[in-house]
This record gives C-alpha cells, structure tokens and sequence, in this order.
C-alpha cells in the first residue's frame, strides 16, 4: 500500500470529460430547470450553478421554489450563489422573503448573495425594508445595504440612527458605519446617543465609533 | 469597440475581456492588473494576426479547439512555488489531520488528496514526500494523489518533475539526494536541474481541470483533503464563493479544505467549520455532510 502509482503508460485520469457521443438525454443538465428537482443533490447543486451562468425565463423563480424546499447545504449555497449570479431586480426581490426565516445560516447567506450583487440591484430591494414594522428585519436591511458601496450608503444609516424607534436598529447602522469608518456620520451617532440617553449600550458603541471615525 | 490598441486595451474593451475570463475561467483581473493584463493580450494578439480586440475575442469564443484560449489562460496564471512552501500545513496533515480521518477506518482504505492549482508540482510532490517520510501510517492505506491545474503548459512541467535550484530551496539535503536525481545540462536560468525520482512521479495523477467549471470537476468525488493554496486570490467573491461550494460537493463529510497563509473560507463561505490544529487552521466539511 502507501501512494497509489498510476499505471504505466496510462492517459492522465483526472476527472471524465464529457462524452461527446452520449445521449444528450442521458444528461439531466440538458434541462438545468428540471434537474432543480433532481433526486440526486450533485445534479441539483450543478443545475443551479448553471442557472447562474445562464439563466432562461423562470429560472428565478424556479431557483426560488428550491430554496424553499431544499435541506441539502451545498445546493442551498449554489443557488444562494446563482441568485447573486444573475443579479436581476427579480432575483433580489426573490431573496427578500428568506430574510424573516429562523435559520441563520439561511439568512446570512441571504445578506451576503445581496451584498454580492451590484449596489445598484440589491439597494432598491432592501430600502423598503428600513420602513417594515418587524425591528429584525429592518436589522438585517441595514446590516445588507452597511456592506454595499453605494453614494447613499452613509445617508440611508444616518437616517437610520436618527430615525429608528428601535434602539437594536440603530445600533445596527453604528457597527455598518463603524466597520467603513464614515467621519460624515458623526452628527447622527450624536443624535443617536442624544435619542437613547439611558441607554448604556448605545453611549459604549457611539463612543467606539466616534474613536474610529476619529481614528483614535 | 476601438479598432486598434496602440497603447493597451481601452477601458471599454478591457472589461470586456475580463468579462469574458472571468465567465469562462473565473479568473478575475481588477484595473490593478491592468498592465499585466495588456502585456499577454497584446503579445497574443499579434501572435495570431488580430488587428483589434473584437476579432480576438471572436478567436477565443469560437475556435472549436479552445486552443488559443489555453494559450491566453497559460499566460495569465502565476507559477511561482517551490518545495515544501508553507510546510506548517503539510507538518499539519501528517501530524494531525490524517490521523483524525482514518480513525474509523479498516487498514487498506483509500484516502484522496487532491492539489488543486498544482502549478508544475512543487505541491503534490511535497505532499507525497512529507506522508512517505512523516507519515508513520503510510503503509497502512492506500493514498491517490490527483493534481490539477488550468494551465496545459504548467500541467506538462509538472509531469516531467524538471526543477532548478530555486525550486528545491526549502528542501532538506537528504530528501534531495533521496527523491531526486541530477540532470546533465543547466536550467534555463543557469544552475544544475534535478528530476523527481519516477516512482513520486508515478504517484501524483496529473489532470487539466479549471474549478471554475462543475463539468470538469465532476469526476473529483470523495475527496479527503483539498490543498488550493493561493489559487482563489485570482477569483472574485463570487467565484471564490462557487469555487468552496464545488469543494464541498467534491469532499467527503468530514473532508478539509487547506487554503494559503492569507486566505480564509469564513469570508468566502459558511459551509465549512475552522479547525484549529497544532500546526495550522483549516476548513472543515461537517461530518453530517450539511453546513455547520
């Protein structure tokens, strides 16, 4: 035993390629859309990355339809990341309602397909967020629009801190603002701090942000 | 689109280009790599006669036998390693991470280790010395050593296990006079050239494969341990994203990832669990084979 020795004079193995002579139809990834529901979670899990690549009319809505059902935590992440993929005002808003569901891994990797699509496509989907009435998912808008980098970012947080009834969400926007270090929030983190006066969170984390925003 | 480039690509025509890389390769090349980017395209471009950058795309996408592209994508890959580089990982393999995996095993199984990015083959072939040398259980299983690169070029030299003097920097005067032998002739940058003894070289299975395309990663299943170190660097989020997902999918549960010095899977994906060894960190596929 010990290393396994190739054969001598054989081709490099390596992975098949595909065989040109085979029955197209032996080959569930003919249709990427039926193969979403493939029984087998490889075929499942290449169907959705190739929907990323190329994605025919229903392919968001079909990717979506599999989120909903699948256990499988390799093909959830696919098509997490086919949906980033495609980057359409559709596949943005498909992603919205898995942002209230208990499983975190789910939800974080949610935020993090909309923080992988360009600013432009996820900001417009997560704004109307900001104004729902559970404090949680205004949370996880603010946390997804804190890693775009779009012009409004830093406006969209301010008004956050300087609005939000929710001391949570405001806290949300000082860690987003934090982590960018964005001196021209400083007026708000004061508002903030002013707003929640009691609070001795809220002083601790203004503080830490001011020293950063400060570089101090 | 310009009709020529004296001086470089356009800006227009620039991210067209890497558009199109990064959707057949996943290499990904930011304005930073502007200039090196220019360089090759330019120098491949004359060497096929395109007088602007549309009729060399046109080349790349149409050509059925996908040469010129392999040309461009050998041209764009760096293949700078050497011997035993970043040997904390492979002290951590030898000393920790093979004993954890075949704990529950029958003596004889089989175990995959699987260089992705192998370059010209410094990694295998120091993996296949570090388990020969460091490994007191060698013996005891049977271990597959796949390589794979996208670079043709790179994939041929390593084959051959031709290396110069820098390559064998890091590598014990024992282990040289015992897995290599002396070449007549010198190396292209001067120096004595030495050759990796045919029995390693039989060991390592050399293959062409860009991760970047599930199709060719197909047949890597069941891997044990996955070394793609300072390869995702050429990758975007995204790509990095897709590229942990296909290791996930090619591992067996409880498999690991080992990634370079500067590079970690928590910012490129969740599926894996960190685990801290005496010698390193690496990732994790969950025993149960779902996400942590």
């Amino acid at each position: 035993m010990g290393l396994v020795k190739k054969k001598a004079g054989a081709a490099p193995s390596g992975p098949a390629a595909p065989d040109a002579q085979a029955d197209p139809l032996a080959d569930p990834l003919a249709d990427p859309l039926a193969a979403l529901e493939d029984a087998d979670a490889s075929v499942r899990r290449d169907a959705a990355h190739g929907l990323g690549h190329a994605a025919p009319p229903g392919a968001v809505a079909a990717l979506a339809r599999r989120l909903e059902a699948e256990g499988d935590a390799g093909v959830r992440e696919a098509i997490l990341t086919a949906l980033a993929r495609i980057a359409t005002g559709e596949a943005a808003a498909a992603l919205l309602p898995f942002l209230d569901r208990e499983d975190a891994a789910l939800r974080n990797g949610v935020l993090e397909s909309l923080q992988q699509m360009p600013a432009e496509v996820a900001a417009p989907a997560l704004l109307p967020l900001l104004g729902h009435a559970d404090p949680d998912l205004r949370i996880f808008a603010v946390q997804g629009l804190g890693g775009l980098a779009h012009p409004g970012r830093a406006d969209w947080l301010a008004a956050v801190m300087e609005r939000d009834a929710d001391v949570n969400v405001g806290l949300a926007a000082v860690e987003a603002l934090a982590e960018a270090g964005s001196p021209e929030a400083l007026s708000s983190l004061e508002t903030l701090a002013r707003r929640f006066p009691d609070d001795p969170f809220v002083a601790f984390a203004v503080d830490a942000a001011r020293s950063s925003f400060r570089g101090g | 689109m310009a009709d020529t480039e004296p001086d470089g690509l356009s800006p227009e025509d620039y991210a067209t280009l890497c558009d199109f890389l990064r959707e057949r390769t996943g290499l990904s090349f930011t304005e930073a790599k502007r200039y090196f980017v220019d360089r090759r395209v330019a120098a491949r471009m004359q060497a096929v006669g395109a007088t602007n950058l549309r009729a060399y795309l046109n080349l790349l996408r149409f050509q059925a036998s996908g040469e010129e592209l392999q040309r461009l994508v050998n041209l764009m890959t760096v293949n700078e390693t050497y011997f035993f580089r970043e040997k904390y990982q492979f002290d951590c393999l030898v000393n920790s991470v093979l004993d954890e995996l075949v704990r529950d095993r029958p003596k004889g199984s089989r175990l995959r280790i699987w260089s992705a990015g192998c370059a010209t083959g410094e990694e295998p072939y120091s993996i296949a010395i570090m388990l020969l040398e460091s490994w007191r259980r060698v013996d005891d299983y049977e271990i597959e050593l796949l390589a794979s690169d996208i670079d043709s070029a790179v994939l041929e030299r390593a084959r051959e296990g031709i290396y110069d003097e820098r390559a064998l920097q890091g590598l014990p005067a024992h282990l040289r006079a015992k897995y290599f032998q002396s070449l007549r002739g010198t190396a292209p940058a001067g120096g004595p050239r030495w050759q990796i003894i045919e029995d390693l070289r039989e060991s390592v299975d050399f293959s062409l494969v860009n991760i970047a395309d599930p199709q060719q990663v197909r047949g890597f299943r069941g891997i044990d341990v996955i070394f793609c170190r300072n390869l995702l660097i050429y990758f975007d989020d995204l790509g990095r994203r897709e590229a942990a997902s296909m290791f996930h999918d090619a591992l067996a549960p409880g498999g690991f990832v080992c990634l370079g010095h500067s590079e970690s899977m928590s910012r490129m994906s969740s599926l894996f669990v960190p685990r801290r060894f005496p010698d390193a960190i690496l990732y994790q596929k969950p025993l149960n084979g779902g996400a942590p």
